[in-house]
């Protein structure tokens, strides 16, 4: 028997998807019902599936990846741990007033925009104590004070958690520590997030939030991995389980519990690390994943192969400074309402029906025209394979609602409504999807869309032509990618330390001690990972600014000599592409970072190149919304298209989870790997 | 209109329309990023739009609703300077007066045909709040100015570049007349990119559909956000509506409040508002040029009618304004101006507040409505210099959807505050608290917001205060039986023990160990306290929002200790 089986687990709202790899094979891709009240459920039913189905044992796994939504819905449902916040005397409602923003430029009735919830004022102390501005003690801590706030917040509010924010902690951590002490000689069983710990950076507020939100998940990620692994092993499983984070990297399970704030990206993570593995089997190192959901699409950009990411995320609206991939949502998706406004005017969105009504050629009671009734009038879906088959549309009622609710007030046919509906949300994602690339200096012409979601794909043409991209992959499975993805995911770890020094100011053996100490932490994870099939490898990076400018950027961070006049280009490069312009100027490091990264085996690219002719399974009367012509359209099946195979547009390519469409000027092909290219004909209007 | 063009249809309308609001935000984006000065990288202090020929905004991206609609009268103003068969491909028009239409002096307008062939379709524009442009001090915001020329150069409707070369004698002068010329022309330079990106979209949006008549569609799309928003206008009760409301002073005359009435007449789907009885115009630069009160009014619009109508000219329409010659919405040459944007804020205010009985939903208690400034400027011990500054909100008016919001920006300003580490890393002062202000929300049904209290330490050398504050000396006012949020009140406690209280504007010398406090105003409750549920009070003694004095004071409610 060998032990050389790797498994990816994508827990999303409708299934959860499972891709199981063996060398040598095509991958095997099943989607499982997914169990909101335990996930874990969901994720346990694969190894069953998986041994009657595949005929694979347990003990044959040789890794177990995750993508979790535990702690992203703990936030959404309000079901986190009731925590307590230790502050620095005078700073307790730091937590409440935030940055005094409001989110709606128009409102005036006003709902609160800080996350509250986390620890209400009768959940807060503040203790005597004080770090300056140059990370000396101003005013000693009390300990005795912190010993009583502590005993006073677990017998007055029995909380579950502790959260500590001190001012200036992120420069001297000296006093959280002391903190951290107190409490495990207290309550040995308490779990504590210091600020220190969970993001040195300075700002506050952000710090305060990130904190707090780490320790009121931390109690849920820790049931839930806990159930989960013993629930593994108590299969057969040997392998551990290791974990998505939101950066894009994998970690154990025993690790990423530790700092369950870094897991709120998890699921969307994975898909942009496929979208990425789906560009690198045809060589394309700048792509645009585009992943068509139910109410919103994900855009996410992946630049020289790596997939940007930001610093800080929003939850729920609320802010959460911990680095994540960046993905960005526009209210634009297959559910999307259409509707039409009191000037007559032809509208989409952003309201959504979901999933439940959801559009009415569900069945299920819909009866406002969605995109998807769009798409079944256009004939670009098959009512009877869509999700597999797993769910019938029904056409009649598609037509039915987009002619009461569109056609016939607008006085048009319920072809030409379709087609407008389509028109108008392609408008609404082609601009998002700008708006993403040029607010990161990229110009969307440079890049190649990837469709993800099971609606991508019937969008791609459409959008491409009106961005101007020449080239669109379809990856094989676009509809399990966040699994794939789990599975070629790095193992990362990352440590990070507040500088807050000029340039001018610093020695380079000074950033040197700094990362080594760096060093010393993302090794320590590392070696939790087990057996690595590649040592890791190491990058750093630094947070630099202008003087006076209060925002930075990430900048590569080479150590040795010549270390700073190589940052200093870095970051001036990348200044002028991000904001436009770069003068010279005193800069300052904010924080520094130490990546360490060891890459996986997993290959994806299963099956050899061999010419293949394309052949269509059935004839589709489809009308093309960007043209506006109706045309006997062919259909083709992806699973009987073999690499080399080659499709001219106008035509349709079906699989059990998606659909592409490919417009008249464009032409598909099949690459080695599976991936469907589709590029617009030379001559074709760029 | 030409007749051989198609007529647009639902359809195209829609998809042009999308691509007219996002041409319009990546303007907005080209503009924030290549900005230099952190105004605008970080106050967002900065506004991208598209006009048709006429002069009416098409697509309109801000961050701040205090530049809604504020670019529309410059444009009124272009055109009758320059008529549209003068202007030449490659004309750049710039102007900031703000008695031509202008705003205040650092926001710089600039103006761009789009020209396809020979014919304009249309216009980009850009409006920036520069970081200096001159005048009496750093930052041209002079508190004390009591005449535009200590404010800043004023430049009047001018061709920045005139068919394709840049006004070189011009861009001499401005050079000359600004502290820190390299970020000005940055800025500038940004604007200008901001709206060539505009001008070349609009031509790829053009060609995109070449048997369109544009002017037709944009007629169209400017005609139905009207005809929605006078349909939502006509859902409201018809009838006069008046609210007065108060400014402290004028930052010279501390004694005299400043008054702002206005009367919103609602009738077959205009908004007439009617500013008779305000205040004369002020010594100091609190004076506020027409576009301010436009500003307001189109602010108080689309807040009062359906969000989902897509903003452009059409929705602005409706309004007339009755703003009388001489008085504090309208003043007269030479008014300094400067620090409209309290008054901007106190107008907005009193419009919405002029429904808060027709429409109880909808409409809150009065806010806060303050933006306090406070900017610390000074030399430490080593010599070295520092500014720093901070602007401060204060609560939300309670609705009738619950209690009001603590701290947070309201109407037509929404600006961050600094952080406390950003601050420290910045200057030798200490901040000593922030919290909030318990018992400062009005009492009602649903309690209004809590204000702030923060309080700094000048940790060495000496520093100048500038504190700009309103609300001290009069409430935001509850509706429907709720009470008034608690004044403002700010004091500087010296280093030998005496304290001194702030008349809500004031420049004075720190030295170190003076601490000031600042404490800013709650906002209205709404609906009567005797009926707020007593589980909301107790829950509101416990988390240290209201004290149990006051529970029982205003309530009539006794906690009874935690768990009750």
């Amino acid at each position: 028997m060998r032990r050389n089986i790797e498994i990816g687990v994508d827990t999303g709202g409708t299934f959860t998807d499972v891709v199981c790899h063996e060398p040598g094979q095509p991958l095997r891709v099943v989607k499982i019902p997914s169990t909101p009240k335990d996930p874990s459920e969901a994720v346990l039913a694969a190894l069953p599936h998986m041994q009657r189905e595949w005929g694979i044992q347990p003990d044959r796994i040789a890794r177990f990846i995750h993508g979790t939504t535990v702690a992203t819905n703990a936030v959404l449902e309000r079901k986190g741990a009731r925590i307590g916040l230790l502050t620095t005397a005078g700073f307790s409602d730091v937590i409440e007033i935030g940055r005094q923003l409001r989110h709606d430029t128009y409102g005036i009735a006003l709902t609160p925009e800080t996350p509250i919830f986390l620890a209400p004022g009768r959940q807060r102390r503040e203790i005597d104590e004080r770090i300056g501005a140059k990370g000396e003690v101003v005013r000693p801590l009390d300990p005795q004070q912190v010993r009583a706030a502590i005993v006073d917040l677990v017998d007055s509010e029995r909380i579950e958690g502790l959260a500590v924010c001190f001012l200036f902690s992120f420069l001297n951590d000296a006093h959280e520590r002391e903190v951290a002490a107190i409490a495990r000689e207290l309550y040995p069983d308490l779990p504590v997030s210091l600020s220190s710990d969970v993001n040195p950076a300075f700002r506050e507020y952000e710090r305060t939030v990130v904190t707090a939100f780490d320790a009121y998940i931390k109690p849920v990620i820790n049931g839930y991995l806990t159930r989960l692994e013993n629930n593994l092993k108590a299969a057969g499983v040997t392998a551990p389980l290791q974990i998505m984070q939101s950066r894009g990297g994998v970690a154990a399970a025993e690790i990423a519990r530790m700092r369950p704030v870094n897991l709120f990206l998890s699921g969307p993570a994975g898909g942009v690390i496929g979208g990425r593995m789906a560009g690198v089997s045809v060589d394309c190192e700048n792509l645009i994943t585009v992943d068509v959901g139910g109410t919103s699409s994900d855009i996410a950009l992946i630049s020289r192969g790596k997939p940007i990411l930001r610093a800080e995320g929003l939850i729920d609206g609320f802010p959460v400074r911990t680095g994540m991939v960046d993905v960005n949502a526009i209210g634009a998706g297959g559910g999307s309402i259409a509707w039409i406004d009191g000037g007559g005017g032809l509208r989409v969105g952003p309201e959504s029906a979901g999933s439940d009504p959801g559009p009415a050629c569900y069945g299920r009671g819909g009866v406002r025209a969605t995109v998807t009734d769009a798409s079944i009038v256009l004939g670009y879906l098959n009512p009877d394979y869509f999700a597999g088959g797993r769910l019938k549309l029904d056409p009649g009622k598609a037509a039915e609602v987009i002619e009461r609710t569109i056609a016939r007030p607008l006085g048009l046919s319920v072809e030409e409504a379709a087609a407008g509906i389509h028109k108008v949300v392609n408008a609404q994602m082609s601009e998002g999807i700008r708006l993403v690339s040029i607010k990161q200096g990229l110009d969307p012409r440079n890049f190649v869309l990837v469709p993800l979601g099971g609606a991508g794909a019937l969008h791609a043409t459409a959008l491409a032509q009106d961005l101007g991209i020449d080239r669109i992959i379809v990856p094989q499975h676009p509809g399990v990618l966040a699994a794939i993805g789990h599975l070629c995911a790095p193992v990362e770890h990352a440590a990070s330390v507040a500088i807050q020094k000029r340039l001018d100011d610093l020695s380079v053996e000074e950033v040197a001690q700094a990362l080594s100490g760096l060093d010393r932490r993302c090794a320590d994870l590392m070696s939790h990972e087990g057996d690595l099939p590649h040592p890791p490898s190491v990058r750093y990076t630094a947070d630099v600014c202008y003087v006076g400018q209060s925002h930075h950027i990430e900048v590569p961070l080479h150590p040795g000599a010549g270390c700073f006049d190589r940052l200093r280009g870095d970051f001036l490069e990348l200044h002028d592409r991000i904001f436009g312009y770069a003068t010279a100027g005193a800069l300052k490091i904010a924080n520094v970072h130490a990546i360490h990264e060891a890459k996986t085996d997993s290959d994806l690219i299963f099956a050899a190149a061999r010419d293949g002719a394309a052949t269509a399974g059935a004839i589709r009367r489809v009308r093309f919304a960007t043209t506006g012509e109706a045309v006997d359209t062919p259909i083709y099946q992806r699973t009987a298209l073999a690499p080399g195979a080659k499709i001219h547009g106008p035509a349709i390519v079906e699989q059990a989870d998606t659909t592409t469409v490919i417009d008249r000027g464009w032409t598909a092909r099949v690459i080695q790997g599976g991936v469907l290219s589709i590029e617009r004909n030379a001559g074709a209007d760029a | 209109m030409t007749a051989q063009h198609d007529t647009p249809d639902a359809i195209t309308l829609e998809v042009v329309r999308n691509k007219l609001d996002g041409i319009a935000n990546e303007m907005q984006s080209t503009l924030l990023r290549s900005s230099f000065s952190s105004i605008v990288k970080e106050g967002l202090d900065a506004s991208a739009c598209l006009f048709t020929v006429r002069g009416e905004s098409l697509a309109q991206a801000i961050a701040i609703p205090i530049h809604l609609v504020t670019l529309a009268p410059i444009m009124k103003k272009f055109l009758d300077v320059f008529p549209i068969d003068s202007i030449r491909p490659g004309d750049i028009f710039i102007m900031n007066d703000p008695y031509l239409g202008g705003t205040h002096l650092p926001d710089l307008a600039l103006a761009y045909p789009v020209f396809r062939g020979d014919e304009i379709v249309g216009f980009s524009a850009a409006m920036t709040h520069h970081q200096d442009v001159g005048g009496k001090s750093p930052g041209s915001v002079p508190t004390d100015a009591t005449e535009i020329f200590q404010e800043g150069i004023r430049i009047p409707p001018l061709r920045l570049r005139d068919g394709g070369t840049l006004n070189d004698t011009l861009i001499q002068v401005l050079l000359r007349n600004v502290r820190v010329p390299e970020i000005f022309m940055g800025d500038l330079n940004a604007q200008i990119a901001a709206c060539t990106v505009g001008a070349r979209r609009v031509l790829d949006l053009c060609d995109a559909y070449p048997k369109l008549d544009m002017q037709t569609v944009f007629d169209v799309l400017l005609d139905r956000s009207e005809e929605m928003t006078r349909q939502a206008l006509r859902r409201v009760p018809p009838g006069v509506y008046r609210y007065t409301d108060y400014l402290d002073n004028d930052g010279i005359d501390l004694d005299t409040p400043v008054r702002i009435e206005v009367t919103v007449t609602l009738k077959d789907g205009e908004f007439i508002c009617d500013f008779t009885g305000s205040s004369k115009q002020v010594k100091g630069p609190f004076n506020c040029v027409p576009s301010g009160a436009l500003a307001a009014a189109g602010f108080a619009i689309r807040t009062l009618t359906d969000p989902r109508i897509p903003t452009n000219g059409g929705c602005f329409r409706p309004i007339r304004l009755v703003l009388p010659e001489g008085s504090i919405v309208n003043p007269k040459e030479p008014a300094p101006v400067n620090a409209r944007t309290a008054t901007i804020k106190r107008i907005t205010g009193a419009i919405l507040a002029c429904f808060k009985d027709v429409l109880p939903e909808k409409v809150p208690a009065d806010s806060g409505g303050e933006l306090l400034f406070v900017s610390f400027g000074g030399a430490r011990g080593d010599g070295t210099r520092y500014v720093v500054g901070d602007l401060i909100a204060g609560g939300s008016g309670a609705s009738a959807l619950g209690d009001g919001v603590d701290v947070i920006e309201t109407d037509a300003t929404n600006c961050m505050n600094l952080p406390v580490e950003a601050l420290e890393l910045e200057a030798p002062i200490r901040v000593r608290q922030v919290r909030v202000r318990r018992d400062s929300g009005g009492a009602g049904r649903f309690r209004g917001g809590l204000g702030t209290v923060r309080e700094y330490e000048v940790l060495e050398g000496e520093a100048v205060l500038t504190h700009r504050g309103e609300r001290h000396l009069t409430p935001a006012k509850g509706s429907q039986g709720g009470g008034d949020g608690a004044l403002a009140r700010s004091t500087i406690h010296r280093a030998d023990g005496t304290v001194e209280v702030i008349r809500s504007k004031l420049m004075t010398q720190l030295k170190a160990g003076d601490r000031l406090v600042v404490e800013t105003a709650g906002g209205g409750g709404y609906g009567a306290p005797d009926q707020r549920e007593a589980a909301k009070v107790g829950e509101d003694v416990r988390n240290g929002k209201i004290s149990e004095g006051s529970a029982k004071e205003q309530y009539g409610k006794v906690h009874h200790g935690i768990g009750a």
